[in-house]
């Protein structure tokens, strides 16, 4: 038989391969949607495993960022609750999860409150960039636990955010940038324990090159007025992170929990980055929250030292035991009995 | 620090300039066809190094938006990003631990690494060819094949023939035979053979890793000549020995070309070849190598015996293009979050 070309071939087969790879984009968007807890968000699917114990305890969860995670110790203010004899049925757990800004920590009210968690005080990390409505993290947000109806109501924040591209890519590139989840939910359903050294090494921007017990120079602090300023860039509060942390706050309210706001500690060039502008804002912003909602508010940015920070805002290990003891002492003993029912 | 591709651009307008000065080529007066022959980016970083003449002649044709050309290129990229990013990229978890410190890996360990090795290096340069190919290709431009099957070479004469052909010729034309090739008897054509492999060598880096490397396989040019000059060609049950002899000859050499100094060098190699102790991989690290060892494997056995791109006409358009975009999934799916750049940009 002679083969004769068909000038129709080459585009019948391109444009289909074209169609079909466009569909199994759009599917695994869908897909992705469905992925387990684990899958998808593992950090937060552990810290719903550590608090699903059967604990009848009352419960002070932190919530908040890497941030909160490198200056708050859990141990160290229980140990502080305990020299205040007030640590009786009382559970301390720091709950917070990378980059958890106030859209994360929704996502993360959902999950406890749909476990059974009720918290009866919640402490929540808050600086002036995790309310701006120039999203910094939306990127881990599209990556975690936005779905198609999340993104689609994400899109005027991410063009504001200039991450209009990231969020395209999300639902129409899904199979590349979520491949990291497709592999592990394969193996999961697989029962397989083959674990690639790709899969193992896990995200090479997660590996820290930095040294928690030895303070930083002064070039590394420096460095943090520059990002400082390019987080609270063209501040304005709203969009997606106000709106969350204000459904999440009346959620609390709702349940009768005690809601702390704290700002933590932060080295002074970070600190010099917000300006009186973004400051007075802010400021303003979280005193109607508590008038609204009867929340408190506890500004420590300024209480560590900068010796005390071994990158522009992550305390040292030593920082972090003393901020925590100080947070416990000045904050959650005397809300504890402020709060607690009189005899 | 180089400026990218630079060796590939230097051999190509050394080509020219010699077929210019030996007759062979009417000079080009238009100076951008000109550049456009030194500069056309899909063989201007890592080749294949491409003859004037060849390429020359393809720029005057009348250049027309072809679907089935597309196709030809998209399946051809296509091929060449399976190599490099779903079998490539997988090996430098092997391969980078045992050459960054050979002292620490037990015999087997080794092995396996050099064995991922002539697999990334296989994978990795060949994609490029490929990438590069299927894109000249979609634009309407013929690019040399620069691999054909290295690894089912029956001896290294031969392996020479299929590997980085656009290079093994180059040396041909414009080094060996100019030295004299095998036409002042036996001695010369043995002097010129390791003469020249030692400049190959040398033309991926001034370093006595490359130069050994090239002396290697002159040496092994010249030893097979010798015998093959002595004995009458094998054939049948012995041909796959032959192959394996050759792919471990070759093995010997990228051991030479990938470690870091002479000493790892030769670290590695009596790791290779005495019983010694030291760290062994995973049962995932082996899993992956196998993996890839076995597509390279199949990848040779099946394009020697079908012919693939005859094949493939036969099969109907909505076949194909389900492959394709499965392929494509799978390496988007599959591929590593680290793919490193390709190896053959740093000459």
């Amino acid at each position: 038989m002679i083969y004769r070309p068909n000038p129709k071939r080459g585009r019948t087969t391109l444009v289909l391969m074209g169609a079909l790879i466009f569909a199994a984009e759009v599917a695994a968007g869908f897909l992705i949607d469905r992925a387990p807890l684990k899958i998808r968000f593992p950090q937060l699917a552990q810290v719903l495993e550590s608090l699903q114990q059967p604990d009848p305890s009352r419960k002070i969860l932190f919530f908040g960022s890497s941030r909160f995670g490198n200056a708050v110790s859990a141990e160290a203010v229980t140990e502080v609750l305990h020299e205040a004899n007030v640590a009786d049925g009382i559970t301390v757990f720091n709950a917070q999860i990378d980059s958890g800004d106030p859209v994360a920590m929704e996502f993360e009210t959902d999950k406890l409150l749909a476990a059974g968690i009720r918290p009866s005080m919640v402490v929540i990390e808050i600086l002036p960039e995790m309310l701006s409505r120039r999203v910094l993290w939306l990127h881990y947000h599209l990556a975690r636990q936005f779905r198609w109806p999340e993104v689609w109501n994400s899109l005027p924040d991410a063009y504001l955010a200039g991450k209009l591209s990231q969020v395209i890519a999300t639902r129409f590139n899904s199979v590349y940038l979520f491949r990291s989840e497709f592999q592990r939910w394969a193996m999961d359903v697989l029962k397989l324990r083959f674990e690639s050294a790709n899969l193992r090494d896990g995200n090479p921007r997660k590996r820290r090159r930095t040294n928690p017990s030895e303070p930083a120079d002064v070039e590394v602090l420096q460095r943090g007025e520059v990002l400082g300023r390019k987080n609270v860039r063209g501040y304005e509060i709203g969009g997606l992170n106000a709106r969350a942390l204000e459904r999440m706050i009346e959620r609390y309210s709702q349940l009768g929990t005690t809601i702390v706001f704290i700002a933590p500690p932060v080295s002074s060039p970070y600190r010099t980055a917000y300006g009186s502008p973004v400051d007075a804002a802010y400021l303003a912003y979280i005193h109607r929250l508590g008038k609204t909602y009867g929340t408190y508010f506890f500004d420590y940015r300024h209480r560590l030292a900068d010796h005390h920070f071994y990158t522009p805002y992550y305390p040292t290990s030593d920082g972090k035991l003393h901020f925590s003891r100080l947070l416990a002492r000045e904050v959650i003993v005397p809300l504890i009995a402020a709060v607690a029912p009189s005899p | 620090m180089l400026p990218l591709g630079i060796s590939f651009y230097t051999f190509e307008t050394i080509s020219y300039v010699m077929d210019v000065y030996r007759g062979r080529l009417r000079a080009e007066r238009n100076f951008l066809d000109y550049a456009l022959f030194i500069m056309f980016f899909p063989h201007l970083i890592a080749g294949p190094i491409v003859r004037p003449k060849y390429f020359l002649s393809q720029v005057p044709r009348a250049k027309r938006f072809d679907w089935n050309r597309l196709e030809l290129g998209a399946r051809l990229f296509l091929l060449g990003l399976v190599k490099k990013a779903l079998i490539a990229d997988q090996m430098p978890a092997i391969v980078d631990p045992v050459f960054a410190s050979p002292s620490d890996f037990s015999t087997e360990a080794v092995w396996i690494a050099v064995f991922c090795y002539a697999t990334q290096i296989y994978c990795d340069f060949s994609g490029y060819s490929d990438m590069a190919l299927g894109t000249a290709h979609a634009f309407g431009f013929k690019l040399p094949q620069n691999f054909n099957l290295p690894y089912a070479a029956c001896n290294i004469t031969e392996f020479w023939r299929r590997w980085h052909i656009s290079l093994s010729t180059w040396l041909r034309d414009y080094l060996y035979i100019p030295l004299g090739g095998n036409r002042h008897g036996t001695a010369a054509t043995y002097r010129n053979l390791i003469l020249t492999m030692l400049l190959g060598g040398l033309w991926h880096g001034a370093g006595w890793s490359f130069v050994f490397w090239g002396l290697y396989h002159g040496s092994l040019l010249a030893v097979h000549r010798v015998f093959a000059s002595r004995s009458r060609p094998i054939e049948g049950p012995f041909k796959p020995v032959r192959i394996a002899f050759t792919f471990l000859c070759v093995c010997i050499g990228w051991v030479l070309f990938r470690a870091e100094s002479m000493t790892d060098a030769w670290l590695i190699l009596r790791r290779m070849f005495t019983l010694s102790e030291g760290q062994t991989f995973e049962t995932a690290e082996v899993a992956i190598a196998l993996a890839a060892w076995t597509a390279v494997i199949l990848g040779h056995l099946v394009s020697s015996y079908i012919d693939m791109r005859s094949a493939l006409r036969w099969l109907p358009a909505p076949v194909i293009a389900t492959g394709m975009a499965v392929v494509f999934l799978l390496v988007q799916v599959l591929m590593p979050h680290r793919g490193g750049a390709f190896i053959y940009f740093q000459f």
